[in-house]
């Protein structure tokens, strides 16, 4: 298990430097220099020159980056263009934002999923409904499920805050009321999304022995359902949860531009608009470094779920 | 003897749904099988065997059942199993007709250890606290042979081999002391000295527990072993049934005779070298069923406008001794 868990980190590392450079090649290169970028196409050559020497754009790109990696390991991750903030002032306080929804969003797409998915009692019922859900999550883009969300419960029926942030200092009941709908937005997709996977495997798993076996012992269906048939089927799921948590990294953009909520999605919303190079860059990198630890952890929940891989 | 028996299995049939029409794999079987008896079930591959058994634990929900299935409970009442809700149903699974499966390599969930499966099994009928059922689980697994109760009870299936599986799932048979076991098949899937050794166990605790064993397999060799009664079954149907010793040594039916005669050299350790004469032919598609006696087109006995044309009844040739042949008579005659 320890030489598992050491072996996915060193496979991590190089991973994580090979996205990092192809990141910011393509940004620094692709998007030329940060200079014009900042000043606009109108910007006299002389006005783009000084800025690149006050900024050191006009040095190698790799001794840039070299430069960037290791101010950022200082935690440096330079200053705002636009605000002239310390990056890492900015980003701070956004992140706990984005991680409780994104780590909501999946909580609740989880569980439903999974729950919804393995009721035995009136399944007739609740299977179709399950079903024009995960059509709903599937189909309706996530902004329009926002708004449409928001319109139902807000305007219509006036029982939940149109949009904003409450902070925990307001009280936990404002806090969470205020992150209902953010959250079933952002759990909307994978709702869907993990409930095929997950009904797939469930259907598969229906079909072995060891299933049949535990209903020849006298167990009800739903406990035969969720105390076998379930733990056999959730490791697919579990997979998924590691890539889409590092989907959702970069905040769920969509949903906090809808919800205005103060997050990593709409600095980095407003970064691209203004051309904010040194955030959107440190937004990207973040990203990068949490889409592997959580694949990473995934991979280490999968092996402790399965007793196979578990003990071997 | 009719008042005592445990199970009455009355003229059941089970059919499945098919996109071909309905599937009827196994019609208008009867028999009945007394406390403490073993009776062995007894067909080729695809016979009805195993619906037979699954049926009487109800455990086909794709299949519709008819016919009656009566099993005398443990409080003596007596009820049919095919009428009866899910949750009467579920009272009898387990607790009163347990069963193992042909494949202990997945009769267990990977992902709990033995104990915690051993544990449900012996918690599901009784009222016991885990500790209970925990004594429970090493006496059962210790009844069944096993070496190191303890260490078998925290290992997941995966360490174990099949016969040690098989073991297991006997043990967890026998938590709630049913009386009645349906083993199907338990050891083809095992090598032949594990084979021997599941078999002796099965019999030594059917002698302390007293309980009846339909035993389905379609090893003659295993009949003999372990059964005092055997049912023969060919497409669907019975075709033959009577005491071990009535089949082996005056087999009525020309299917029984042609088992008997696949059967390589009988009761001998050394079966190499030895003829054996398979019965020609295969099982017809149950979608595809021959007219009149189901074994037409494989016998050797055959006589068109007899054979062909109205299914043979099942009659006793002897106390006890059933057989479904438009000509077991005749065929019995020049035998002599
Ligand atoms: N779920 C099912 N759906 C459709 N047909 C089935 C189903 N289960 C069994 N059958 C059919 O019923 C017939 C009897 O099958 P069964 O499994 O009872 O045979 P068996 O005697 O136990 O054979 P085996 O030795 O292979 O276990 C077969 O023709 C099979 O195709
Ligand atoms: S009825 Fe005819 S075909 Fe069938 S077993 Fe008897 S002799 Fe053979
Ligand atoms: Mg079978």
């Amino acid at each position: 298990m320890l030489s598992l868990i050491v072996r996915r980190l060193l496979l991590g590392i190089p991973n994580i430097i090979l996205i990092s450079v192809l990141l910011f090649f393509t940004i620094l290169g692709a998007l030329g220099s940060p200079a014009t970028l900042m000043l606009g196409l109108d910007a006299t050559p002389e006005r783009i020159l000084e800025l690149e020497r006050q900024y050191g754009f006009d040095r190698p790109l790799y001794v840039q980056y070299i430069d960037w990696v290791w101010k950022a390991l200082n935690g440096d991750f330079g200053r705002s263009y636009a605000t002239n903030q310390r990056v890492v002032d900015a980003l701070l306080p956004r992140i706990l934002p984005s991680v409780e929804l994104a780590l909501l969003g999946m909580i609740v797409a989880v569980t439903t999923s999974v729950v919804f998915s393995s009721i035995t009692v009136g399944r007739r019922i609740v299977q179709p409904v399950v079903n024009i859900l995960s059509l709903i999550g599937i189909t309706v883009p996530n902004f329009m499920l926002g708004i449409t969300l928001t319109y139902i419960f807000s305007v219509v029926l006036g029982i939940l805050p149109t949009s904003g942030w409450a902070p925990w200092s307001a009280g936990i009941f404002e806090h969470l009321l205020h992150l209902i709908l953010p959250v079933l937005t952002v759990a909307a997709y994978y709702f869907a999304s993990f409930g095929l996977v997950y009904r797939a495997e469930y259907r598969a798993t229906s079909r072995r022995l060891y299933i049949q076996v535990a209903r020849a012992k006298g167990l009800s269906e739903s406990a035969v359902s969720f105390r076998h048939i379930l733990p056999n089927s959730i490791l697919p799921v579990i997979t998924q949860v590691g890539s889409s948590l590092g989907q959702l990294a970069a905040g769920a953009l969509v949903a906090e531009t809808v919800f205005s909520i103060p997050g990593v999605g709409t600095l980095f919303t407003s970064a691209l608009l203004s051309r904010d190079f040194p955030v959107f860059l440190a937004i990207g990198m973040i990203t990068i470094v949490s889409v592997v630890v959580m694949n990473l952890l995934a991979d280490l929940l999968y092996v402790a779920a399965n007793p196979q891989i578990r003990l071997d | 003897m009719a008042r005592n028996s445990l199970l009455e299995v009355e003229n059941v049939s089970v059919s499945f749904k098919s996109a071909q029409g309905p599937i009827r794999a196994v019609r208008d079987v009867s028999f009945r099988i007394n406390p403490g008896e073993i009776v062995a079930l007894v067909g080729e591959s695809g016979s009805g065997k195993s619906t037979t058994g699954l049926a009487t634990m109800q455990l086909i929900p794709s299949a519709t059942v008819s016919g009656r299935i009566c099993l005398t409970r443990k409080d003596g009442t007596k009820a049919d199993l095919v009428s009866l809700s899910e949750s009467d149903i579920r009272r009898v699974r387990g607790n009163e007709v347990a069963m193992i499966f042909q494949e202990p390599m997945s009769s267990l969930d990977p992902v709990f250890t033995i104990g915690t499966q051993m544990c449900e099994a012996a918690r599901v009928h009784q009222r016991l606290s885990y500790r209970q059922a925990y004594a429970a689980s090493i006496k059962a697994l210790e009844a069944v042979g096993m070496p190191d109760p303890e260490k078998c009870m925290e290992t997941y299936q995966h360490k174990l081999s099949g016969g040690m599986r098989q073991r297991v799932m006997i043990a967890m048979a026998l938590s709630s002391k049913p009386s009645l076991l349906i083993a199907d098949e338990p050891t083809t899937a095992l090598d032949v000295t594990i084979q021997a050794q599941i078999v002796e166990y099965l019999k030594r605790i059917q002698k302390q527990t007293g309980m009846a064993i339909l035993f389905i397999t379609h090893n003659l060799g295993l009949v003999a072993e372990i059964a005092d009664r055997a049912i023969v079954m060919y497409a669907g149907e019975i075709v033959e049934s009577g005491s071990v010793s009535e089949l082996f040594t005056r087999p009525r039916m020309p299917y029984t005779s042609g088992l008997l005669k696949s059967l390589p050299r009988l009761g001998r350790k050394k079966t190499l070298g030895t003829p054996i004469e398979p019965i020609p032919g295969s099982l017809p598609s149950p979608l595809a069923l021959p007219s009149g006696c189901k074994f037409h087109p494989r016998c050797g006995h055959f006589v068109a406008g007899v054979c062909d044309t109205a299914v043979p009844e099942l009659e006793s040739s002897d106390q006890a001794h059933q057989v479904r042949c438009a000509r077991w008579r005749d065929i019995a005659r020049t035998a002599q």
